[in-house]
């Protein structure tokens, strides 16, 4: 065996190094500027969703389905002691349904909770200058478009979203009364 | 019928004929000349025959007249005795010409003889017995006077008449032999003419005959000269053109020849080679048995291998499942992570901090699963390197098998290649030596070509010559052709 250091021995000490650092810099001053996002994919494109307008993050469980001719449902799913409804985003977007119901659950909505089934790729940390208005037409919901890496996301907006299911299930603002 | 005969057969048929006329002319004149033999024969031998015997009568009779006188005179008894064998010798011709005489006129007469002679004998004895009984000359002479002398003078007639008869037929004889003689001549003569007419008119016959035929086969003989001599003359340079190919032939049995020795050159060669490879065949066999032993360790230790590679391959499958269980926790944690920095974030100032160290519980999330994800990947590609080490290994033991058996074969290859090579020695060898018997023979067949070359030689000078000799024959038929026509003509 030779006493030379690996590639991986290397990493492991930049690691390491950079792991210190961060305890060794002060926090950064710039929070206010940053957008934190989810990098997620429907039917195969790009899109993004703003962390602080979900609740959390979960995998897919068992969702059992429900007879609804409500748009998107994919039935109902237990998440932390409560039932939630699951909805599938790409078919609220406007993309047609498929057989394969994706993984990953976004909760979101506070009092009305309800669940987003996508395809989650990531998370990121983007300044709120990267957010740019759409300059043509553009799909249901989406708002604003964001360059995280290499490719450009449609950032989804989840409050228009759950207006649009509430509105759907001809519920008030707010909740059901 | 005629026509169809021969010449040989024509001449041979008129001298037949004429040889048959000769004959016919000889048969007649030898018989004409027997007859002519028998008269004459029958003159001398009967007629002159019988009138010596007549004369011997007369002079018997005259020694018996002598001895009596002699007796009468003189009284000895020798005269009687002379006078007894004169008597005997009187009656034993007298005998024998009545015993051939063949007519009664001739017996007649011959009896009248034996009359005479008996009387004159009585005479005679009575004169002898008178002489006894008177001793008297002169009484004996004139008994004799007067009895014997009359009794022989009658003998004496007696014997004229008989000597008459006998010359008047011998007269006859030689009239009538002369009679036969002249019929025979003129028989002879007109036999002679009649072959001479007919040898001349079958002389004509044939020449004319033989003319006709002779230019006819002259005629035919020109063509046929001249056919000939065209035939000559193409054999002429046929034999030319063989000679010419056999001296080709020749070249090129030369050439096979020389390839035969070369051949047996080669074979011998071949042979030696042959004998060398199965050397190295045996060699060979003994390196395939050692490379058999090769190949076993070879498969033992490809064996072992395999099962350090499928170990491994559990090994790995191992790691895969632990790394599953390390992803799953980074998943989680990033999981957790995301979530923390969401409620930091609902949190308001008060989860900064919190949300600073759930984004760094993220990224180190992020990392383990990136590594995890590294280390996956590292771990198939080692999974497949194993895989594919042993789907090598297992073709490698399966070729290392497959390379034993073909070592195997290999082997009774070798010794086929062996006993193979050995069996090429023998038949180089044989056509080694069957090369050289063809070389022989090859020579033997150039001797009999050159042979052939020198008879075509030969043929060739004979057929010049036969084209001159059928020249010569035209011209002579030719000139022969000129003869008959000048022979007709004349």
């Amino acid at each position: 065996m030779s006493d030379a250091p690996t590639d991986e021995t290397k990493r492991a000490a930049a690691l390491r190094e950079e792991f210190d650092r961060s305890f060794a810099s002060p926090l950064a001053e710039t929070q206010g500027e940053v957008e934190h996002v989810l990098a997620i994919r429907l039917k195969g494109d790009l899109y993004g969703l703003r962390v602080r307008e979900v609740d959390g993050v979960e995998r897919s469980g068992l969702i059992v389905p429900l007879p609804s001719d409500s748009p998107g449902l994919l039935g109902i799913v237990g998440s932390r002691g409560a039932i939630l409804p699951v909805y599938d985003l790409g078919a609220l977007l406007g993309y047609e349904g498929s057989q394969q119901t994706p993984r990953w659950l976004v909760l979101c909505g506070k009092r009305d909770s309800l669940a987003l089934a996508v395809e989650l790729q990531g998370y990121a940390t983007l300044p709120a200058a990267s957010f740019y208005a759409p300059d043509g037409n553009s799909r249901q919901h989406v708002e604003r478009f964001a360059r995280i890496g290499e490719a450009v996301r449609a950032i989804v907006s989840v409050p228009s979203v759950i207006r649009v299911i509430q509105e759907g299930l001809d519920l008030p603002p707010g909740g059901p009364a | 019928m005629g026509r169809s005969w021969t010449f040989g057969q024509k001449l041979g048929a008129g001298f037949a004929i004429i040889v048959a006329l000769a004959l016919a002319g000889g048969v007649i004149a030898i018989l004409s000349l027997r007859s002519v033999v028998e008269g004459k024969d029958r003159v001398i031998n009967s007629y002159a025959r019988y009138l010596i015997d007549a004369e011997r009568l007369r002079g018997a009779m005259d020694a018996k007249g002598a001895a009596l006188r002699g007796y009468l005179f003189t009284g000895e008894e020798r005269y009687l005795e002379e006078r007894t064998a004169a008597r005997s010798d009187f009656e034993a011709v007298l005998a024998r010409l009545k015993s051939q005489v063949g007519t009664e006129e001739d017996r007649q007469l011959l009896d009248g003889i034996e009359a005479a002679a008996a009387e004159h004998q009585v005479a005679s004895d009575e004169a002898v017995a008178r002489r006894r009984a008177d001793s008297s000359i002169e009484g004996a002479a004139r008994q004799f006077e007067e009895a014997v002398v009359p009794r022989r003078k009658g003998i004496d007639l007696q014997l004229d008449a008989f000597v008459s008869r006998q010359e008047q037929l011998l007269a006859e004889g030689v009239r009538v032999a002369s009679e036969t003689s002249s019929s025979a001549i003129a028989l002879l003569i007109g036999i002679v003419a009649a072959t001479a007419v007919f040898g001349a008119g079958s002389a004509a016959l044939l020449t004319k005959t033989l003319t006709r035929q002779i230019g006819s086969a002259i005629q035919h003989v020109q063509s046929s000269s001249s056919e000939l001599q065209a035939a000559a003359s193409q054999q002429a340079t046929g034999a030319r053109e063989q000679a010419t190919a056999m001296n080709e032939i020749t070249v090129t049995i030369n050439e096979i020849l020389a390839t035969s020795k070369q051949i047996a050159e080669s074979a011998q060669r071949v042979a030696q080679i042959a004998g060398e490879s199965a050397s190295a065949a045996r060699g060979g066999d003994a390196t395939v048995r050692d490379g058999q032993d090769a190949i076993r360790g070879i498969k033992q230790q490809v064996d072992l291998v395999v099962g350090h590679m499928l170990d491994l391959g559990r090994k790995a499958q191992q790691i895969g499942g632990i790394l599953e269980i390390i992803n799953e926790l980074a998943e989680q944690t990033n999981i957790l992570a995301i979530n923390a920095t969401i409620e930091a974030a609902g949190a308001g100032d008060a989860g900064k901090r919190f949300a600073v160290v759930a984004d760094e519980i993220r990224k180190l999330a992020d990392r383990v699963a990136g590594s995890t994800k590294e280390i996956r990947g590292l771990i198939d590609e080692t999974r497949a390197a194993v895989h594919t080490t042993v789907m090598a290994t297992e073709t490698g033991s399966k070729a290392v098998e497959a390379g034993t058996r073909q070592f195997a074969e290999v082997a009774v290859s070798f010794t086929q290649i062996a006993d193979l090579v050995k069996v090429t020695t023998e038949a180089a060898r044989e056509i080694e030596l069957s090369t050289k018997q063809q070389a022989t023979a090859v020579e033997q067949v150039n001797a009999a070509i050159a042979d052939v070359a020198q008879t075509t030689k030969e043929t060739e000078s004979s057929s010049s010559q036969t084209v001159q000799t059928a020249s010569q024959l035209a011209t002579l038929s030719r000139d022969l052709s000129r003869f008959i026509q000048s022979q007709v003509n004349a």
